[in-house]
């Protein structure tokens, strides 16, 4: 019967389609890091809905309105826990999976479109985790914004889009829920099918250490590893819920600087402390030497034995963010905005 | 790729690690708490946020008690800045003639099992281990 069931849903919904042969090294963590980054963005959007039916995207009752979801709604610390573990583990997950196609060397020829897609899609997922983080609307959302701010008015014209001044009247929490809730999900998710499709039309990269290929598989098989995955990341994602708290604090107090941002743009925060305008600085430059990866290294290599200046990039790369990250954490501030 | 392997797990331990390191948790439920939250209700009658600026009567933002971004401006804390502004470094330090507004800061705190639905919550994790651990096993479609 089951077979009989197979045939039928096969036969209606192209589902032999999905029985292409694919490199038997997609069923490894190192090739389903991309996987495990999409099964913490669909947790995040369910989540995310079931969220947005107890937020209020006003400033004078957003804190309270989160409050009262963690406080007195059945199960609402678990599902904003789950909201926010799904956005730690995508973090986690995404700068595994750059690293490893940085490692692989899989963003060259033929796949740097992919890489462009993938650079955006970060930037993309940067955005939704910092307006994620301030429409919460505590002290340290307040002083996220605040930096925002004054990075959108020292662009002038450029940033006016992104000032309270573009639209008088309207508090800027609620722009920033609305960019959350439908603008970056519509960015992210052509970007998202993009990419994907990338995947499908070069095929799987190769494995540097076989890179003629060796056995194959098919990609159900792959579909299958990749359920199991998602199952590993969903459990470990209601494990941290179930045991600790994300951060929440209580309305802000305008015209302090006593806040850390997350551990995501901690390093920033440590960079600011020298010198204020790497604010505005750092990001734009960090993007294009992303952009630029594929095109400054053009060898055909892919092993990354062959490959030591491309490691020492990657090495120096993620030493310098730990170590930023490090010092923002522990370093005290020393200027204001 | 041995080297890549023991790099992501320490990736991984370092990140999660400094996730789960966040200073400022939620103050959690506390037991005995008396005080309830309650639901976000409508605020009490106060200046229009939507409302532009009249030039007729030289209403502005700071002047209605909301600042640009929609925060009441702690009045005290203005008038006191109007007084001091002369002859006195405004430079970030403190004044020592007002209490500074403090903020609280929430220590990382573990969940109370008192939460609303927490043996829920412990039966939908516990759920997501079995099937996990069951694929892991069984292997279906691999």
């Amino acid at each position: 019967m089951a077979n009989g069931i197979s045939q039928l849903l096969k036969d209606r919904l192209g589902l032999h389609l999905l029985e292409y042969e694919i490199p038997e090294h997609a069923n490894s963590v190192r090739y389903s890091l991309g996987g495990m980054t999409l099964t913490s963005f669909a947790l995040l959007v369910v989540s995310g809905v079931l969220l947005a039916q107890f937020f209020v995207p006003d400033p004078a009752r957003a804190n309270q309105s989160i409050h009262y979801l963690a406080d007195q709604v059945y199960l609402g610390w678990f599902l904003r826990g789950v909201h926010f573990w799904s956005a730690e583990a995508l973090t986690v997950t995404l700068f595994l999976h750059m690293a490893r196609i940085f490692f692989t060397a899989s963003y060259k020829k033929p796949r740097e479109a992919n890489w462009l897609v993938g650079v955006a899609l970060l930037v993309v997922m940067t955005t939704f985790l910092f307006t994620g983080t301030v429409i919460k609307w505590d002290q340290e959302a307040y002083e996220a914004l605040e930096h925002f701010l004054w990075v959108a008015k020292s662009l002038g014209v450029l940033g006016l889009p992104l000032t309270e001044e573009f639209a008088q009247g309207v508090p800027i929490i609620s722009r920033l829920y609305m960019a959350h809730i439908s603008l970056l999900p519509i960015v992210a998710l052509p970007l998202l099918g993009l990419h994907l499709y990338f995947v499908k039309y070069h095929q799987l990269s190769p494995d540097p250490g076989n890179p003629e290929g060796g056995k194959t598989i098919p990609f159900t098989r792959h579909l299958g590893y990749l359920r199991r995955a998602g199952a590993g990341v969903f459990t470990l994602i209601c494990l941290l819920a179930l045991l600790i708290a994300p951060p929440l604090g209580d309305p802000p107090v305008p015209g302090l600087e006593v806040t850390k941002p997350p551990w995501q743009f901690v390093w920033i925060y440590a960079l600011e402390n020298l010198w204020v305008p790497t604010l505005i600085i750092v990001p734009p430059i960090l993007i294009v030497f992303l952009l630029s990866v594929p095109f400054v290294d053009r060898s055909e290599e892919l092993l990354w034995k062959k490959r030591p200046l491309a490691m020492a990039v990657l090495a120096g790369t993620v030493l310098l963010f730990a170590g930023l990250i490090l010092w923002g954490k522990f370093t005290t501030m020393t200027h204001s905005m | 790729m041995n080297m890549f392997k023991n790099a992501m797990a320490i990736a991984i331990v370092f990140l999660f690690g400094l996730a789960g390191a966040d200073a400022y948790a939620h103050g959690g439920h506390q037991e005995g708490k008396e005080e309830k939250i309650s639901a976000p209700t409508e605020p009490a009658p106060e200046p229009d946020i939507y409302s532009l600026p009249s030039k007729d009567t030289g209403e502005t933002g700071a002047e209605s008690g909301l600042d640009s971004l929609g925060l009441t401006e702690p009045a005290h804390e203005t008038h006191m800045d109007t007084m001091d502004m002369k002859g006195m470094d405004m430079s970030g330090g403190t004044h020592a003639q007002h209490e500074k507004p403090q903020v609280k800061m929430s220590s990382h705190e573990w969940v109370s099992p008192s939460r609303k639905g927490y043996n829920t919550a412990v039966g939908i994790t516990v759920f997501a281990g079995l099937v996990f651990g069951i694929m892991s096993l069984k292997r279906p479609n691999e």
